[in-house]
């Protein structure tokens, strides 16, 4: 590998955030046997049922056809329906 | 009051229990049985009193026990926190209770998921019993809701794309997630934050957050997007009905079965996908590469430990590291560890100078590869995601299949250096010359090097195996397993067939010396499913497999034995002992040297050597062209005059002498006295010029091969004149059998080679041949050194108007005859008027039939005199090809009325003898300076160094069969520079198919056919551009 160049002064903007420094390890990726004074908590929220939902795009987006085809359709045109039906659905 | 826990089981159930305030003091301990955990009955009267929905399902779930490992002190389970019974005591140590439940199936646990998740309140106040109670909620239950929540939200939002997934009970399509950056936060959040009670069912592999989380999310996701597609009847045409026939019908399943699959309940594929497809999808879902994006890298290291300090492993170590490196688009050679992102680090500097969210940017990239390589989104679904700890079998996948498809996907991906280069399980074949105890020999090859003691043993690439590192193989059963301080890769199937092996066949006597050499040099050779890795012999075999004999510098050579007469050349005398070597051990050879080198006199001299010997009673069988005959007769007195030689051809011809040392006969005479050749068991067949058995099917090949005899020799210069199926032909006459079916050698060798000119298999080929074909020829540095040059031109001649009009009329017939004719009619009539077009371009007289003058008609006979004249005057001597035997009596007198001089002409018409006065009268030092040759029966075998120049008059179009025809000049004991002239007529179609042959003489083999069936082939248009005459054809 070669040297790490040296460093160069970072704008604030892209300065890794506080939240971004190393912690100590979590219990979901500690063992089991050295979880127990926290075993029974999980350090999650639930999502408001009133949180705004902005909807991304379809995960397919932008990938184009597949190259793979039925009955002489590509199969990307062919899932683009279950998207649309899924969409119509959520 | 009551906390309701859930547990996503390995099974894929949903697990849920309680605990039951109520009971904390009350009830005594009973064993391993949860002391206050309620009855299942209970619990499904709990979710009856939270709503109908879930008291539905509770009716739809089995009661069951389950077995969690708790915090446990004191003989008891811990209570959760939610449980108020004023109990903070922690846990010492994780024991397992037995606790009922209730267990709900994929769909029910995804509906009741979806019911019990509420962001506002951890728990409800139901009516149990006419009383009211509290019910909290346990993290694990939230913790899974949540998960549901997500999955929902990926299916309805269509961030989900379709998998192919090899599962425990055969390959499923699924659609798998595929979120977005809020999406992939939130997961990795509830990774982070997964309680670890929602870990607690004992397993051998203990679940991190991520990768339970991975787990449920998958499921959970799959069946809501199913659930979602379930009335789509959109898709439903593009679908397999029932009753219709699969698309694809036998397996590989192909996407037909893919898109049904995807649309079923349980998304079970009919079979596995063809790799190819499945990697197209792959590719596709991971996306086109993001121009601006930062470059990962996935780097594998093998357990810490396994130095060669341990080099067996005692001590396992299952901790193999994934870990994802960067690399800043500015600086493609620097690899980061991703770690670094989360420190104000190096990595961190060099991204963020050309990304705006260094972070994004990786975890973007990070999710197009584990679209590809579903193991990695348990990496994704940490909060800092910097690699993977993988098991021994997490390895073998990522090294087996993953690295691969990421490779593909412009993955940077870094191996361990073994990887490249594993040996593979194998069997070794040891052999000894000689006859050992206890070994059978073998009675149908009677010299002693023909007498093998074989030994298999199992082996690792090169190495053989102990028997107790077979033995912990065998425990070790698959997968990656360290012997010897290196990891291999074992396979169960492959191991057991290589124990069965050794079982049954450890000392083999099926082996033969041929076979043996088979298996050393075909790298794909496969016994009993077992690759042969290495094969060790000693004697002429081992000097045959190490390069000792053959054609290199340094090879053994054998001089010829007293008696002999003549001088070999370093090389020839290493042809000798080749051709020895191979004799000795029962096995044919093919002596291939160019056209000119001597493989007259070294095959003369084996016999001789052979003959001195005296071990090996009875004839040889020699069979070549009937204009050869004369040459080998004298050749064998001149050199080998110890060698009783019976001549047996001609009409006079007697039965061939048992007693004699060596029978000489032609083609044609073995065709009409096979019965009578066949009574006798030669010592050995020699066919001459083996070319002439390259079709299998014709009469004379049929005839050689049916002859009884010891190891067999074919001599031929040109083993492959235009297809590789010649080799073959020549190959398996040689030694029958050995290099397999002419079928199997065509779909191996000589479509790869010829079709796609692959040069791998054109090597696997010669390496394969190797010790059964010798081939040196002139342009070697040490033979080259022997022989003058060669030098090589095209004359080109003008058309006389006469041969123009002729050639036009002859052109226009053709193009009008071909409208509406096809098949075989058409070939004929293409064929039909490229000859009369050759004929035309050579002189019209040969056209025409009629007997008329040739003097002043055609340009090319006019400057082949200038030629003669030209080369006479030089004092040089010219051989003159041509492939029309009738035009070349025409031609004869012709040339001696033109030149005033003498001029021989050599063809098929003329008897074996009258052959041979013709050729030693030219070879003579004062003999006539011009010989006329046909090139059917001169073009072959014929030592004709008295001549200097060479003129191929008109064009067979084959380079092979020309060259030949010009080694009669030019080859050993030629002692002159070489001059060849090939006549081609300007704008005709000579010149356009020798352009055509020259651009493509690489492939000229593959392309052209033997001689003019290729052109038959042509459409009219092609036919038209080659065939028609162009301006610039006449002369003045």
């Amino acid at each position: 590998m070669e040297p790490v160049p040296p460093a160069k002064p970072v704008p604030p903007a892209t300065r890794p955030p506080a939240a971004r420094q190393p912690a100590t390890r979590p219990p979901a990726d500690r063992p089991l046997d050295r979880c127990l004074d926290d075993f029974w908590q999980g350090e999650f929220t639930l999502r408001p049922v009133d949180a705004p939902a902005e909807r991304p795009a379809p995960a397919p987006d932008g990938l184009g056809p597949v190259g793979l085809t039925v009955r002489d359709r590509d199969l990307a045109e062919l899932l683009a329906r279950d998207y649309r039906r899924l969409a119509e659905r959520d | 009051m009551y906390v309701l826990h859930a547990v996503w089981r390995a099974d894929g159930r949903l697990g849920l229990w309680a605990e039951d305030a109520g009971a904390f003091g009350a009830r005594v301990g009973d064993g391993a049985r949860h002391p206050f955990a309620v009855a299942a009955g209970e619990v499904a009267g709990l979710l009856g009193a939270i709503g109908p929905g879930p008291a539905w399902l509770a009716d739809r779930a089995a009661e069951r026990w389950i077995t969690l490992r708790l915090p446990t002190i004191g003989g008891r389970p811990t209570p959760s926190p939610d449980l108020p019974v004023g109990s903070t005591a922690k846990g010492l140590a994780l024991e397992p209770w037995r606790i009922p439940a209730l267990l709900l199936d994929l769909p029910e646990a995804a509906q009741l998921l979806g019911e019990l998740f509420d962001p506002q309140w951890p728990g409800t106040t139901v009516d149990l019993h006419g009383r009211t109670v509290e019910l909290a909620y346990g993290a694990s239950l939230r913790w899974l809701t949540a998960v549901h929540d997500l999955a929902w939200r990926l299916a309805g939002r269509g961030r989900v794309l379709p998998a192919l997934v090899e599962e425990a009970d055969g390959w499923h399509a699924r659609w798998r997630p595929a979120p977005d950056a809020a999406a992939r936060t939130e997961a990795a959040a509830l990774a982070t934050g997964c309680p670890p009670i929602a870990r607690a069912e004992p397993a051998a592999v203990e679940p991190t957050g991520s990768t339970l989380l991975t787990t449920v999310l998958d499921a959970l996701t799959d069946h809501e997007v199913r659930l979602g597609l379930a009335t789509d009847e959109s898709s439903e045409t593009f679908l397999v009905k029932e009753g219709e026939e699969s698309l694809s019908g036998e397996p590989p399943a192909a996407p037909a079965d893919w898109l049904a699959a995807l649309h079923s309940a349980d998304g079970r594929l009919p079979a596995a996908p063809d790799p190819v497809q499945a990697s197209r999808l792959a590719a596709w879902k991971a996306g086109p590469e993001q121009p601006d994006a930062v470059r990962l890298a996935f780097r594998l290291s093998e357990p810490l430990g396994s130095a060669a300090a341990d080099a067996d492993a005692t001590v396992p170590d299952e901790n193999w590291r994934l870990d994802v490196l960067l690399r800043p688009a500015d600086q493609p050679s620097l690899l980061l560890p991703a770690a670094e992102l989360w420190s104000d680090g190096p990595a961190f500097t060099a991204l963020g100078r050309a990304l705006a969210d260094p972070v994004e940017s990786y975890l973007a990239e990070l999710d197009r590869a584990a679209r590809i390589a579903p193991d990695l989104r348990a990496a994704l679904h940490r909060t800092r995601p910097t690699g993977l700890t993988l098991d021994r079998e997490g390895a073998l996948a990522f090294l087996r299949d993953t690295a691969p498809a990421l490779a593909a996907a412009g993955f940077g991906v870094l191996l361990p250096a073994w990887w490249h280069r594993r040996p593979r399980l194998g069997l070794a074949l040891t052999a000894h010359s000689g006859p050992a105890p206890g070994t059978v020999k073998r009675a149908a090859q009677a010299d002693r090097d023909a007498v093998l003691d074989f030994r298999w043993q199992l082996a690792l690439g090169e190495q053989p195996l102990t028997r107790q590192e077979l033995d912990e193989l065998a425990a070790a059963q698959q997968g990656l397993v360290r012997l010897r301080g290196q990891w291999i890769e074992v396979d169960r199937a492959q191991l057991a067939a290589a124990l069965r092996f050794l079982a049954t066949r450890r000392d083999d006597p099926q082996v033969d010396g041929a076979a043996l050499l088979r298996l050393a040099l075909d790298d794909d050779a496969v016994v009993d499913g077992l690759p042969v890795t290495v094969v060790h012999a000693d004697g002429p075999l081992g000097d045959l497999l190490a390069g000792r004999l053959g054609s290199r510098p340094d090879a053994r050579r054998t001089p010829p034995p007293p008696g002999f007469t003549g001088t070999l050349r370093p090389y020839q005398e290493r042809g000798l002992a080749w051709l020895d070597a191979l004799g000795r051990l029962g096995l044919g050879a093919v002596l291939a040297d160019d056209m000119g080198l001597g493989k007259t006199v070294q095959t003369l001299a084996l016999l001789a050597l052979e003959h001195s010997r005296g071990t090996r009673p009875g004839p040889v069988l020699l069979v070549c062209p009937t204009s050869l005959v004369g040459n080998w007769q004298r050749e064998a007195a001149r050199f080998a005059p110890q060698l009783r030689v019976h001549l047996h051809h001609g009409p006079e011809r007697t039965d061939p002498d048992p007693a004699a040392d060596l029978v000489i006969t032609t083609y044609g005479v073995l065709q009409r006295d096979t019965a009578a050749l066949r009574r006798i068991h030669w010592r050995r067949v020699i066919a001459d010029e083996a070319q002439h058995i390259k079709n299998r099917a014709a009469r004379q090949s049929r005839a050689i091969r049916s002859l009884r005899s010891g190891p067999r020799i074919a001599l031929t210069g040109t083993p492959v004149e235009n297809r590789l199926a010649e080799l073959h032909a020549v190959l398996d006459f040689a030694n029958p059998g050995l290099f397999g079916s002419a079928e199997s050698f065509k779909e191996r060798y000589a479509v790869p080679v010829e079709q796609s000119g692959n040069r791998e298999v054109a090597a696997r080929l010669q390496r394969l041949t190797g010790p059964f074909l010798l081939r040196r020829v002139k342009s070697d540095p040490e033979i080259g050194q022997q022989l003058p040059a060669k030098q090589e031109f095209t004359v080109r001649c003008n058309l006389t108007a006469e041969q123009a009009g002729l050639y036009q009329a002859v052109v226009a017939d053709l193009l009008q005859r071909l409208n509406g004719v096809r098949g075989v009619e058409r070939k004929g009539a293409v064929l039909a008027a490229l000859g009369r077009l050759k004929q035309v371009c050579n002189h019209p007289a040969q056209l025409l039939h009629d007997g008329s003058p040739l003097g002043g008609r055609s340009g090319k006979v006019e400057r082949l005199v200038a030629l003669l004249r030209e080369a006479l005057a030089e004092g040089d001597r010219v051989l003159v090809f041509t492939q029309y035997a009738e035009f070349g009596a025409l031609l004869q007198s012709h040339l001696r009325r033109r030149l005033g001089r003498p001029v021989l002409y050599l063809h098929g018409g003329l008897t074996a003898g009258r052959r041979q006065e013709l050729v030693d009268r030219f070879q003579s030092p004062d003999g006539p300076g011009v010989f006329l040759l046909s090139l059917k029966a001169g073009g072959t075998g014929l030592n004709l160094t008295a001549a200097n120049q060479v003129i191929h008059l008109d064009r067979w179009w084959n380079p092979a069969v020309e060259d030949q025809a010009t080694d009669r000049a030019h080859r050993i004991g030629q002692h002159r520079e070489v001059q060849v002239r090939r006549l081609v007529c300007v704008g005709t179609v000579e010149e356009r198919i020798a352009e055509l042959i020259a651009a493509k003489r690489e492939l000229a083999d593959a392309v052209i056919g033997p001689g003019e069936q290729w052109l038959t082939e042509l459409p009219a248009e092609q036919l038209r551009e080659l065939l028609t005459l162009s301006a610039d054809a006449v002369g003045e």
